[in-house]
């Protein structure tokens, strides 16, 4: 009798075990594809995700749209017709020579370049009297979140250099300026610029862009302002068959020049 | 792992500090931080990532603190998952796009990761939990109908 019980109860653990065992597997079959749709969903929302991430930081709204548009055009009917080489706008024959040592996220040297500069370059650049040299100086950018940022936003205007379009790409940075200190300057804000230049290679461009031999460039013109004394942008030197007049620093207005520009020739 | 979510939760909470007041985050790589933190992967839509990351760690330390059921385990995972994914796209994109690297993002980075382990393994391997809210043994659930002799 006690044998025919212990059998019993040997066969009822076993029946629990298997039906253990067989519950298990049922758990774990469920919650592995239970699994395979949280990864489905997972991966589906990462991929929304990243293709926002992508898409929203290949463009910047200060380089696109139709006003953006509208000033690059309006800057290139200005260049029209006056030569450029490397960093120099006007003709190689000009016998004065002004030298903007600039940054280009310094708003100072925007309201030079769109006022005094601006007509200089309508008149005296134009006619051949003079020429405009562009050289780098870190000021304002100094002051941005990310300063590192000053070698690569220079050495994207050298690289429109290469193709004569460096001054296309100087003034139109200083006219779609961002805001001082808020971090516009981005792969997409540099991009978007040389997109809006006619006439510039763009691959080219982007692969001129990153060549160590700019970022070289930047840096010998920040030491030749060094070893000059000058910290301030824009800081314009103005230099002739007379010599060179005292350096202009800050932003000046067009009468001032003209006379400094005489006082040389 | 609710620890880890307490430190992930922090470390979101401090980035996504930083950038509304505007200020430079504490960095002892010198500009790295900063440089990844304006980057433009550094929004979504522009909403700062920082502040989705927020976002996920209260979620994940909500579902943790919760009754555990397999539900809230099953959240917790998911939620780990995106977490674990999407921190491992932004730092593909620190290495090879911004080339800089945010060791507060990389602290989150791993942070997520170690929770997005913790979070499927405990949800795999964990007992059944019912909706009653207590662990139950097949034993337990399954009484055998048979007679005892």
């Amino acid at each position: 009798m006690a044998s025919r019980t212990k059998q019993k109860e040997e066969a009822r653990a076993r029946r629990l075990a298997e039906e253990q065992a067989r519950q298990e597997r049922e758990r774990r079959a469920r919650r592995l594809q239970t699994l395979g749709g949280v990864v489905i969903i997972a991966v589906l929302i990462v991929g929304i995700l990243i293709a926002i991430s992508s898409s929203g930081g290949s463009s910047s709204p200060l380089v696109t749209g139709a006003s953006a548009r509208q000033t690059a055009d309006t800057i290139t009917s200005e260049l029209a017709g006056i030569p450029q080489s490397g960093n120099t706008l006007g003709s190689p024959s000009a016998k004065v020579t002004v030298t903007e040592f600039g940054d280009l996220e310094c708003p100072v040297c925007k309201s030079f370049a769109l006022n005094a500069e601006n007509s200089l370059i309508k008149n005296e650049v134009r006619t051949g009297t003079v020429r405009l040299v562009y050289r780098s100086l870190e000021t304002a950018t100094g002051n941005s979140p990310d300063p590192s940022v000053f070698g690569p936003q220079q050495a994207a205007g050298i690289a429109a250099g290469l193709q004569n379009h460096e001054w296309d790409y100087v003034l139109l940075f200083y006219h779609l300026q961002g805001d001082e200190g808020t971090g516009y300057v981005t792969d997409a804000y540099l991009n978007g610029l040389a997109k809006l230049i006619p006439g510039l290679n763009y691959g080219k461009w982007l692969s001129d862009r990153s060549s160590s031999a700019l970022s070289a460039q930047v840096n010998a013109d920040e030491q030749a302002a060094a070893s000059k004394g000058y910290n301030s942008t824009p800081t314009i030197l103005v230099s002739g068959p007379k010599g060179q007049a005292q350096p202009i620093v800050g932003d000046t207005d067009y009468g001032t020049l003209q006379s400094t520009i005489k006082s040389v020739q | 792992m609710t620890v880890l979510a307490v430190i992930g939760l922090a470390v979101a909470s401090y980035l996504t500090y930083v950038h509304y007041a505007g200020i430079k985050p504490a960095c002892t790589a010198g500009q790295s931080c900063i440089k990844v933190q304006t980057s433009q992967w550094s929004r979504v839509a522009g909403v700062p990532v920082a502040l989705i990351g927020l976002i996920g760690y209260i979620g994940i330390l909500g579902s943790l603190l919760v009754r555990d059921l397999e539900e809230t385990r099953l959240a917790t995972l998911g939620m780990t998952l995106i977490g674990f994914a999407f921190s491992a796209y932004l730092t593909y994109r620190e290495l090879f796009s911004i080339h800089a690297i945010c060791e507060w993002c990389a602290s989150s980075a791993v942070i997520m990761t170690v929770l997005f382990g913790c979070a499927i393994a405990r949800y795999l391997l964990g007992p059944a939990v019912s909706a009653r809210g207590s662990a139950l043994t097949a034993a337990a659930a399954q009484a055998d109908p048979s007679p005892q002799h």
